[in-house]
C-alpha cells in the first residue's frame, strides 16, 4: 500500500480520535464544574490540585 | 442548532469540489480532519471564555475584557466584516446551487431561447452569472428582512432548517458508505492518495476553514441562553464534533461518488469531480444517488440560508456591540422601537453583504470569509491565555480547558500559517482583509479612541503627578506599590538603598480598589488612605530621587498592578507584604501571588524590613537560576549600607547536583553581585526547607528568589521559597527576575 494513503489514514483517524476525545474530556469538566459550583479560575485549579 | 445551522453551510458545498481539485482524494478527507481537529483547539478557547464572560458581542467582547479598548475594536471590526463576508458566501453559494439545479432541469431553456443566447455557452455562462449574482442579493436581502423582525422568528426558523440541512448532508454521507460497501472497487479511488503533494493541504485548510466557523455565532448570543456558563461551552464542543464527523463522512462520499471509466468519467475521478470547482460536490451527489441533484439542492437551500441567517445575526451583533460602546457612530446602536432589534447595525451589515455579493467572485469571497475568520480566532486564542493570566482571580468560569495554554498556542501557529498559505488560493482575500484591518485601525485612533464608553473591567487613572518633568535619559524606572502609610513606612528604608544602588526614576503608585456594588465613579472616597501613604514615602524620598506618583482605581489590585507596569515600562517592581498567609486558594496572598506570577519586571516583595533596620548578615538560599542571581545582588544592595555581609547558601539533598561557585562566577557580573562581602556555604540535607530555617536563625535578613513555575503548574501547590516565606519570622525579601523570553513574552500579553 502507498505510504501515503497510510500516513494519511493514521492522520485522519487520530485527528478524528482527538476531536471525539477532546470533546468527552471538556464535557467531563464543564460537567464537574456545574456540580461543584463555578468559581474562579484559580479556585477550580487548586481544588482540582488538591483532589490529585 | 445556530452554530451547527452556520457550520454546515455553503463553506462545506464550496469547499468539497474546489478542495478536491487542489489537493486530490486524501487531501480532501485529511483537509476537513485536520480543519476539525484545529476548529476544536479554537472551539475551546471561545468555550472557556464563552463560559467566563457570558455576554452578547462574542470575540469583541472578550478583547474588550483581556486587552482594553484599541484590540477590542479591532476584533469587533474584524468579526463585522467576517460574518458579512461570510453571509455573501452563503448567498452565493444558495444561488450557485439553485441556478445549477434550474438548468439541469431545463427550466431556464424558455428564458435563454427568449434572449436568444441558446447554443451559445459563453454568453448562458455570463447571463447565469448575472441570475446568480441578483438571486444571492435577494436572498440575502430576505434573511435581512427576517433578522429585522426579531430574534423569536428567527431562532423558530433557524432550528427547522437546520434539521433539514443535517439530515440531507448525513444522508449523502451514508449514502457515500453505501456504495463503497456494495462497489469496493470505488476505493480505488484514493488512489493516488495525494497527487499534488502535501503542501495543498494547507491551502484546502485555510480555504475550508469557514466551514468550522459556528461556534463564533454561539458566542454572540451569549446573554441569551439558558445557564450559559454549562450551556454555551456544550454547545460549542459539541457543534465541532458533530460537523467534523459529518464533514469526512461527505468528504468520503465525494471521493467514491463517481467511478473511473463510467460515462463522461475517463480520468481519475478526484479530477472529474474537482474540474467542477465550485459545483463539483453537487456533481457528485448526483452521481451517487438516486435524486442526487434534487436532494443536493435541497441541502445547499437549508444549509446555505441556515448560516446566511447566523451570519447576518453574528455580524449585526459585532456592528451593534461598536455602536453601543460608542467605538462607530450612534446609528450604528439604534433599536428598533418595534422589533427591538439594532436596525441600524442591520442596515450597515447588508451594506457589506451588497456590495461583496455582487462585486466579488465567489473563490475570493470564501477566501477572504476564511482569511478574516482565521485572524479573528488568532485574537480569541491570544484573548483566552491573556485573561486566563491576568483574571483568573476575578472571573467566574464554567469551563477551564485542559493542559493550558497548549492549545491556544497551537491554534495560533496553525491559523498564522494557514493565513499565509491562503496567498495561493486568493491574491485578492489578501488584499481586501489587510486594507479592512488598516481602515479599522484609521477608524480606531482618529475617531473611537476619544469617544469610547469605560467599561467595569478598565483600568483608569485618577490622579497622575509628575514632581520631575522627563525620565532622565539611563534613569532605572523602579514602582514602589503603596498601600496606606503603614505600609509606606516599612517600604522607605529598602526602596531608598535600592534606588540609590540603581540611579533610580522612582513611581509610586496606589492602587484604588472598588468594590464590584460600588460604582467607578465614586472611586475617589476610597483614595484618602493612599494619599497619606504616598505622601509618607514621599517626605523621605523626593529630595534624593526624582518622584512621579499615580492614583488609579481598578476592580482588582494586582491587575491594575500588572497593567501599569507594562505601561510605564517599568524595570523594578516593590511591594510590601504583610505576611499573613491566605491559605484558601492563594500560595502568599491574593495581591501577591497574581503579581509575581504576572509582572513582565524585577518583583521585590519586602516583609518586615522597615523601622530603620539594620542588616549586617543576609542569607540567601541559592539552587541556580535567574531569580537567585537576583536575589544575591537584592542582598548586596540592601547589606552594603550597613557594610554588612551576604552568605550564598546552597542545600546538597542528594537530587540534583548544583556547583555554588560557578553560579556565583557565571553570574556575578551580569547581576552586579558584590563578590568581596560574599560568603558561601553548602550543607547536606534531606530537606532544604529544614535546612534553610535552621540556618536563617543566624541571620537579620533573608532573600529568596522566587521558583519559575511552568505555566500549567502556576496554581498549584506551594514552591520551597514560599513555603519558608509563610514558615520564617526574620526580615525577609522574595524577588523575580524578568530575564528571559517569558518575561518578554508576559509584557505584551
Amino acid at each position: 500500500m502507498d505510504t501515503n494513503i497510510i500516513i494519511g489514514i493514521i492522520l485522519t483517524a487520530l485527528s478524528l480520535l482527538a476531536v471525539i476525545i477532546l470533546t468527552v474530556l471538556n464535557r467531563a469538566t464543564i460537567e464537574r464544574i456545574a456540580s461543584e459550583g463555578c468559581k474562579t479560575a484559580r479556585e477550580t485549579l487548586k481544588d482540582k490540585n488538591n483532589v490529585k | 442548532m445556530m452554530g451547527l445551522g452556520m457550520m454546515i453551510g455553503a463553506g462545506v458545498f464550496l469547499g468539497m469540489g474546489v478542495s478536491i481539485g487542489e489537493a486530490g482524494p486524501g487531501g480532501l478527507i485529511l483537509t476537513f480532519a485536520l480543519n476539525g481537529l484545529l476548529a476544536m483547539f479554537t472551539a475551546m478557547s471561545f468555550a472557556e471564555l464563552s463560559s467566563a464572560i457570558p455576554r452578547a458581542g462574542g470575540a469583541y467582547n472578550f478583547a474588550r475584557v483581556g486587552f482594553g479598548r484599541g484590540t477590542s475594536f479591532l476584533t469587533g471590526w474584524m468579526e463585522w466584516f467576517a460574518s458579512s463576508v461570510a453571509g455573501s458566501m452563503y448567498a452565493l453559494t444558495f444561488a450557485i446551487y439553485t441556478v445549477r439545479f434550474a438548468v439541469q432541469m431545463h427550466w431556464l431553456d424558455g428564458v435563454f431561447r427568449m434572449m436568444d443566447i441558446a447554443g451559445d455557452p459563453a454568453r448562458i455562462e455570463s447571463f447565469e452569472t448575472i441570475v446568480i449574482k441578483i438571486l444571492a442579493v435577494l436572498t440575502a436581502f430576505t434573511f435581512i428582512y427576517i433578522n429585522f423582525k426579531g430574534s423569536s422568528e428567527t431562532g423558530k426558523i433557524g432550528a427547522i432548517i437546520t434539521m433539514g440541512q443535517t439530515i440531507f448532508v448525513v444522508t449523502i454521507g451514508i449514502f457515500g458508505i453505501i456504495t463503497a460497501i456494495k462497489d469496493p472497487s470505488r476505493l480505488e479511488n484514493f488512489t493516488p492518495f495525494m497527487p499534488n503533494g502535501w503542501s495543498k493541504i494547507l491551502i484546502t485548510m485555510g480555504f475550508t476553514y469557514v466551514a468550522f466557523e459556528g461556534y463564533e455565532v454561539i458566542a454572540q448570543a451569549g446573554d441569551e441562553a439558558i445557564d450559559p456558563r454549562r450551556n454555551l461551552p456544550k454547545a460549542m464542543i459539541y457543534s465541532v464534533c458533530i460537523v467534523t464527523c459529518i464533514y469526512i463522512m461527505v468528504a468520503f462520499a465525494t471521493v467514491v461518488s463517481v467511478k473511473t471509466g463510467t460515462q463522461g468519467v475517463e480520468g481519475p475521478a478526484w479530477e472529474f469531480v474537482g474540474s467542477f470547482g465550485k459545483t463539483g460536490f453537487g456533481e457528485a451527489a448526483k452521481r451517487l444517488m438516486p435524486m442526487g441533484n434534487l436532494i443536493l439542492t435541497l441541502a445547499v437551500i437549508f444549509s446555505s440560508t441556515s448560516a446566511l441567517n447566523a451570519t447576518v445575526y453574528s455580524a449585526t451583533r459585532a456592528s451593534y456591540a461598536l455602536g453601543r460602546d460608542s467605538m462607530l457612530p450612534k446609528f450604528f446602536a439604534l433599536i428598533h422601537k418595534k422589533t427591538n432589534t439594532p436596525h441600524g447595525a442591520l442596515i450597515a451589515t447588508s451594506g457589506i453583504i451588497f456590495v461583496v455579493t455582487t462585486m466579488l467572485p465567489t473563490e475570493d469571497v470564501a477566501s477572504s470569509a476564511s482569511i478574516m475568520f482565521l485572524f479573528l480566532f488568532f485574537m480569541v486564542n491570544l484573548c483566552v491565555i491573556k485573561i486566563r493570566r491576568s483574571m483568573a482571580d476575578e472571573l467566574t468560569y464554567g469551563f477551564l480547558m485542559p493542559l493550558f495554554p497548549l492549545f491556544p498556542i497551537l491554534a495560533i501557529i496553525c491559523q498564522v500559517i494557514l493565513a499565509i498559505w491562503l496567498v495561493h488560493m486568493s491574491l485578492i482575500a489578501w488584499i481586501i482583509a489587510p486594507i479592512w484591518i488598516f481602515a479599522g485601525i484609521a477608524i480606531y485612533w482618529f475617531y473611537a479612541r476619544s469617544r469610547a464608553t469605560v467599561t467595569e473591567d478598565e483600568i483608569l487613572v485618577l490622579e497622575e503627578q509628575k514632581h520631575h518633568e522627563e525620565i532622565a535619559p539611563g534613569k532605572y524606572p523602579i514602582m514602589v506599590a503603596v498601600a496606606n502609610p503603614d505600609n509606606a513606612s516599612q517600604l522607605i528604608q529598602s526602596t531608598f538603598r535600592l534606588c540609590g544602588a540603581k540611579d533610580a526614576h522612582l513611581e509610586l503608585i496606589h492602587m484604588v480598589q472598588v468594590p464590584d456594588q460600588v460604582s467607578l465613579h465614586d472611586a475617589e472616597k476610597y483614595t484618602q488612605i493612599g494619599k497619606e501613604g504616598l505622601f509618607e514615602i514621599m517626605l523621605s524620598l523626593a529630595m534624593h530621587f526624582p518622584v512621579s506618583t499615580t492614583i488609579r482605581y481598578c476592580r482588582n489590585i494586582a491587575r491594575g498592578i500588572v497593567s501599569a507596569i507594562r505601561q510605564k515600562k517599568t524595570k523594578m517592581l516593590v511591594l510590601g507584604w504583610h505576611g499573613v498567609v491566605d491559605k484558601s486558594i492563594f500560595n502568599l496572598g491574593s495581591k501577591i501571588d497574581p503579581i509575581i506570577e504576572q509582572s513582565p519586571c524585577n518583583v521585590v516583595v519586602l516583609k518586615d524590613c522597615g523601622g530603620n533596620k539594620t542588616f549586617k548578615n543576609a542569607l540567601v538560599p541559592v539552587a541556580g537560576g535567574p531569580n537567585g542571581a537576583l536575589a544575591l545582588e537584592i542582598a548586596s544592595i540592601l547589606t552594603k549600607y550597613d557594610e554588612g555581609t551576604v552568605t550564598a547558601f546552597s542545600v546538597d539533598t542528594g537530587r540534583r547536583p548544583f556547583n555554588l561557585d560557578k553560579f556565583i562566577a557565571d553570574n556575578s557580573k551580569k547581576f552586579d553581585i558584590d563578590t568581596e562581602n560574599l560568603k558561601t556555604k553548602t550543607v547536606e540535607a534531606k530537606s532544604a526547607v529544614k535546612a534553610i530555617l535552621k540556618e536563617a536563625k543566624d541571620y537579620d535578613l533573608i532573600v529568596l528568589g522566587t521558583t519559575h513555575k511552568p505555566l500549567l503548574a502556576q496554581m498549584g501547590r506551594m514552591s520551597l521559597p514560599e513555603k519558608i516565606a509563610c514558615r520564617t519570622s526574620k526580615p525577609l525579601v522574595m524577588v523575580k527576575s524578568s530575564i528571559g523570553v517569558r518575561s518578554w513574552i508576559r509584557r505584551w500579553i
